[in-house]
């Protein structure tokens, strides 16, 4: 049998070598030889004979078998009895490896026959909070319920894991320096390539470092005439200030306004118009009149005389006109000499006026680049698409000023003045509150039951 | 020929870059790299010419650094803004399918930003990151007043309130504060801190409401930020002066609306000996009414303090010890060796800092920390305690206040002890005759003016002095009424604390104003010195009035001795020296005269602009100070007769 030719008679291997007597010789061999398996076949056989009168392997296979034919009737109906239905035999074919639980179902079943029964009790059972908790680090959401998170990506709501990490440790000092050597550390590990590859440290760029050159406080000094309880002549400074700006204002509102309204210079020319009776038709005619004139201005150039035609130079005329270019020549040399005479003998005034000139323009050169300086320092007028807004000057009047502290009325929003100096200070571009805008145009149609008849579209 | 140079290849067309380029570039949303922005520092530039920064166009475009924008490409933010984004969808997934277990093991793993990286890159010392702590706590004591709204989380108002009071009790412990300013919209509040000038603006607080013209997108990133950096200075600030940071928060007391007192700041040093102590028995009256948990916390919290009152009761003791000790010190060395005036705290001399000057003005910086250290002062219900609590404890003060004020009061209003009570109602009904009664404005004017003035100008019902801004300063040739203004109007504690009738301080008040009438601006130095004697002669138990008597002929005698000496000694530049300056004066005439002729015809005519405008100023002061002159001399002669009377 090949299971015997696999497994080598481990027993007698295994005996042969506990006794390891001599088998020297015949005495020796018929002493020790193991003969237990051959004994106990010969008892075997001799079993055999005494049970069926001879040896079974010796036997026809027609004394030892016969056929049945007929069968067990009673097995056979009970068989038949309980046989399921092929339907069912081919659903209940399932594997017996159980299957990779990645998508659970809510199992609503008391009793749940999967193994993963923990999962799915986790799953049916969660806390309001918990569920919101989850559904606040969505980015979207999709619940249109009034009292639903609003939709915040990271970071929105101001306190984030950042600020509550914040303070923990001295970013200033050595703690500082090994959290971040350690992070580096960490990423480090992360990159299965890290040993190969070392991550090449990024330099900020000098222009990230350069301060903004707009130097405004952040905190502005507050008006002496801001004060809850102000002296009359701070206060009247202020007043003035504000006085001031207001005017500005509606001065520059006048100004738009009156370039927006109806010109009355038109009304006029409509009222001439009238009692000319169309006067901007003669005007067309005039012009066309003028150009047919300039028409025929050009056909009358016939008449003009003609200019000369260039014929050959005669000899003497060349020689004119070489000596007049001469005496020419020599005049001009003449006179060059005589201008330079001149100046050697004002050099030194001429000397001075050039290193005026010079001194006056460095002066403006400093003197503009100052100015642009203080510009530069005031900030920039506009960011982006809007300009800056100006800040408003809050003040109160006389009569609104308090007389004690516990009867003080803030005026203006701290909130609105931070905003605005993040925008005076460029930190931010100014922005402006953007309405919602319809995609498309609404259509209304009129139904036969309700009609609308103060409707410009109705027919 | 040259090089050809191609266009937009050199100069602003590369060195600058758009807002919409840079989106392109980074892969974020506008409201990502808005964020990015503020939090990292990167700002909108002008380059010179928009039309060579931007390709020809001039439509109208915001403008950053190339570079700036390159670098932020390296942000590890960029990359945690972009896992989260993922993270959304993978949630937005699992909670639709109601996979809720998967969701939380998901939350487990959410990704997280620190900030830290960037506060050091941006302010590499902690000097820098002071230089810019104004801004950071403007928007700090803003939140915290604010109400919570759907845009504004209850727990970004509890952080920020919590930041706020550590931030105080630092100021508080340090006694940094140094100028105050009650304006319309709120409180300034001047402090120094490791020699920076650190202002920030508070609101008052009432309630807040909340505008809808500011995008609170861009406000809540700047506070995100704000907040980190106030975390981490306020973390370097308590371990330089070796306290614990985050100081506990005591819940019972911060139920009780005790503010910052809910706070329980301890030293390092005694931490220990704290972990000590706690392990006394527990005895609480707690109501049975209360759940289990908020007994237990209850108790904790309750356990707590017994063990830290005595504890912090005995630092504040080692400590007010020390800087008296020091104060004395101070002024015993100063009043051997320089009896000059003491300078203004700004008013430190332009030229050469000698050691003397340091000296004097270190002495002078001691004795403004201890302003308020003789005072116990009790608040009103009807008066700010948010303000004045920390204000006046910043000088030293012991404060009490009403009940409807919070809990936590370390006194009640029967109280002995105390010297003020700060109220703010027309008329004062039952009057203890042992303190003064002032409206809350005297506090803040005492911090401005350096000294503690006269609580009867500040009496309850009485038409205040107006309150000055501490900002302004004057210029050469200015007029300026708040120096003299309350000049003889300061207030001796060390007498007042003495058992006294109010008719004594009535009387001595008067005396004072007398004796200030005819005194120079030296008068501080000779109130300390004042102190000195009284005190002596105090304990040799001589009457007040009658010492006062003496006093008052000596103090005459000695600032007609002062008067007479002092030109000779210094000031090389006032009328009264006589000959030997109208030579010096002549020379320097004559050479503006000179310096006139050399003058050119449009320089003259400048000169001459300038000259008026300063003759009409200086017309002016001299008006006012003759005016002032006249009233107080009315002034001196009617207290004279009523002297007499």
């Amino acid at each position: 049998m090949s299971t015997a030719v696999e497994k080598p008679a481990p027993t007698g291997n295994g005996l042969n070598r506990k006794k390891s007597s001599s088998r020297k010789g015949k005495k020796a061999w018929r002493k020790n030889v193991d003969i237990t398996d051959v004994e106990q076949n010969l008892d075997e056989l001799r079993a055999e004979e005494r049970t069926t009168g001879g040896k079974v392997h010796q036997k026809a296979n027609d004394a030892l078998f016969m056929m049945d034919t007929a069968g067990d009737g009673k097995v056979q109906k009970e068989l038949r009895k309980n046989r399921p239905l092929k339907m069912d035999e081919i659903l209940a074919e399932r594997s017996k490896i159980p299957a990779v639980s990645g998508r659970h179902k809510a199992v609503t079943t008391s009793a749940p026959i999967n193994a993963a029964t923990a999962t799915h009790k986790a799953n049916a059972k969660i806390s309001k909070a918990e569920k919101a908790r989850l559904l606040d680090m969505i980015k979207r959401r999709t619940s249109t319920s009034l009292f639903a998170p609003v939709n915040k990506p990271l970071g929105r709501s101001g306190t984030t894991d950042a600020t509550k990490a914040a303070g923990r440790f001295d970013v200033w000092g050595s703690d500082g320096e090994q959290k971040q050597e350690q992070e580096q550390e960490q990423d480090s590990d992360d990159d299965f390539v890290g040993e190969i590859v070392t991550k090449v440290s990024v330099k900020a760029p000098r222009s990230f470092k350069q301060k903004q050159k707009v130097s405004l406080p952040a905190v502005k000094e507050a008006h002496p005439g801001a004060s809850y309880n102000p002296t009359m002549q701070d206060h009247q400074g202020l007043l003035r200030l504000a006085h001031n700006e207001e005017l500005r204002i509606l001065h520059q509102k006048e100004k738009i306004d009156s370039k927006l309204a109806y010109p009355k210079e038109l009304d006029a020319m409509i009222a001439f118009d009238d009692q000319t009776g169309g006067l901007l038709e003669d005007s067309n005619d005039e012009e066309e009149e003028s150009e047919e004139e300039e028409g025929e201005d050009g056909e009358g150039d016939a008449d003009a005389p003609k200019p000369k035609k260039k014929g050959k130079k005669s000899i003497a005329e060349r020689n004119r006109l070489a000596r007049a270019a001469e005496t020419a020549k020599k005049e001009a040399e003449i006179k060059r000499h005589k201008e330079l005479i001149k100046q050697t003998n004002r050099v030194k005034e001429i000397i001075k006026t050039v290193e005026e000139e010079e001194a006056e323009m460095e002066a403006k050169r400093l003197e503009n680049e100052q100015k642009r300086e203080e510009k530069e320092k005031a900030g920039m007028k506009r960011v982006g698409r809007f300009n800056i807004p100006k800040e408003r000057i809050h003040v109160q009047l006389q009569d609104e000023l308090a007389d004690s502290l516990r009867q003080l009325k803030p005026e203006g929003s701290l909130m609105k003045d931070r905003f605005q100096s993040f925008v005076e200070r460029n930190l931010i571009e100014p922005r402006v509150p953007v309405a919602k805008r319809r995609r498309y145009r609404l259509k209304t149609y009129e139904k036969h039951s309700y009609k609308r008849f103060d409707n410009p579209n109705h027919a | 020929m040259g090089k050809l140079h191609k266009k937009g290849k050199a100069g602003a067309a590369i060195n600058y870059i758009t807002r919409n380029q840079a989106l392109k570039k980074l892969q974020v949303t506008l409201a990502d790299f808005r964020r990015l922005c503020i939090l990292k520092g990167i700002y909108p530039r002008e380059p010179k010419n928009k039309k060579k920064a931007n390709k020809g166009s001039t439509a109208p475009s915001t403008f950053y650094y190339a570079k700036d924008i390159q670098y932020l490409m390296h942000e590890p933010i960029l990359g945690k803004f972009r896992e989260y984004k993922t993270f959304a969808k993978k949630m937005a997934k699992v909670m639709s399918k109601g996979q809720y277990s998967t969701a939380k093991t998901l939350a487990e793993n959410k990704p997280i930003y620190t900030l830290d990286h960037i506060i050091k890159e941006r302010y590499p010392t902690f000097t820098d990151a002071l230089r810019d702590l104004d801004d950071a706590l403007c928007m700090i004591f803003l939140f915290a007043t604010m109400p919570k709204t759907e845009k504004i989380k209850s727990e970004t108002i509890e952080n920020c309130q919590r930041l706020a009071a550590e931030f105080q009790h630092y100021i508080l412990h340090t006694r940094s504060l140094r100028k105050t300013f009650l304006s319309i919209k709120g409180i300034y509040y001047q402090a120094e801190i490791k020699g920076q000038t650190v202002t920030w603006l508070v609101p008052y607080q009432f309630s807040q409401d909340v505008p809808t013209d500011v995008d609170f997108r861009v406000m809540l990133t700047f506070l995100e930020f704000h907040q980190t950096l106030c975390g981490f200075v306020n973390y370097r600030l308590y371990s330089d002066v070796n306290l614990v940071y985050p100081p506990t928060l005591d819940l019972k007391l911060d139920e009780g609306g005790a503010g910052m007192n809910a706070l329980i700041i301890e030293s390092t040093q005694s931490s220990a000996n704290i972990a000590k102590t706690v392990n006394q028995p527990i005895t609480s009256t707690v109501a049975a009414s209360l759940s289990k948990e908020e007994k237990q916390r209850l108790q904790e919290s309750e356990k707590r303090l017994k063990a830290l009152s005595s504890k912090i009761a005995h630092i504040q003791e080692t400590e007010d010890n020390s800087t008296t000790a020091e104060v004395d010190q101070d002024a015993d060395s100063a009043m051997d060796e320089f009896p000059a005036p003491l300078p203004n705290l700004d008013g430190t001399a332009a030229g050469t800092v000698t050691f003397t000057d340091i000296q004097k003005a270190s002495q002078h910086l001691t004795h403004f920390q201890s302003l308020f250290s003789n005072c116990v002062i009790f608040l009103s219900r009807e008066v700010p305690r948010y303000s004045l609590e920390f204000v006046l404890r910043a000088l030293g003060a012991q404060v009490g206040w009403d009940a409807v004020l919070g809990e936590g009061s370390p006194f009640d209003e029967n109280d002995d002890r105390i010297t003020h009570q700060i109220s703010d109602r027309p008329t004062q009904g039952h009057r203890f005759l042992s303190r003064q009664y002032v409206q809350p404005q005297w506090a803040y004017d005492c911090i401005n003016a350096g000294k503690i003035l006269v609580g009867d100008t500040y009496f309850v019902g009485k038409t205040l002095p107006p309150h000055l801004s501490p900002f302004v300063e004057a210029k050469e040739g200015d007029y300026v009424p708040d120096v003299n203004q309350f000049e003889g109007q300061t207030e001796d504690l060390a007498i007042e604390s003495g058992d006294e009738d109010e008719e004594d301080e009535d009387e001595e008040d008067e005396d004072e104003d007398e004796e200030d009438a005819d005194e120079d601006e030296d008068e501080d130095t000779e109130h300390k010195d004042l102190h000195q004697i009284e005190l002596e002669a105090e304990a040799k138990g001589v009457a007040f009035t009658e010492f006062e008597a003496k006093e008052n002929k000596k103090k005459t005698k000695a600032t007609k001795a002062a008067k007479a000496a002092e030109p000779a000694t210094s000031a090389p530049a006032t009328r009264s020296a006589g000959k030997k300056r109208t030579a010096a004066e002549a020379e320097a005439e004559e050479a503006k005269e000179l310096a006139k002729i050399m003058m050119t015809n449009k320089q003259q005519k400048l000169y001459t602009k300038i000259q008026y405008g300063k003759d009409k100023k200086a017309a002016e002061v001299e008006k006012l100070t003759k005016k002032k002159e006249q009233l107080a001399k009315s002034a001196k002669a009617s207290a004279n007769k009523k002297a007499k009377k």
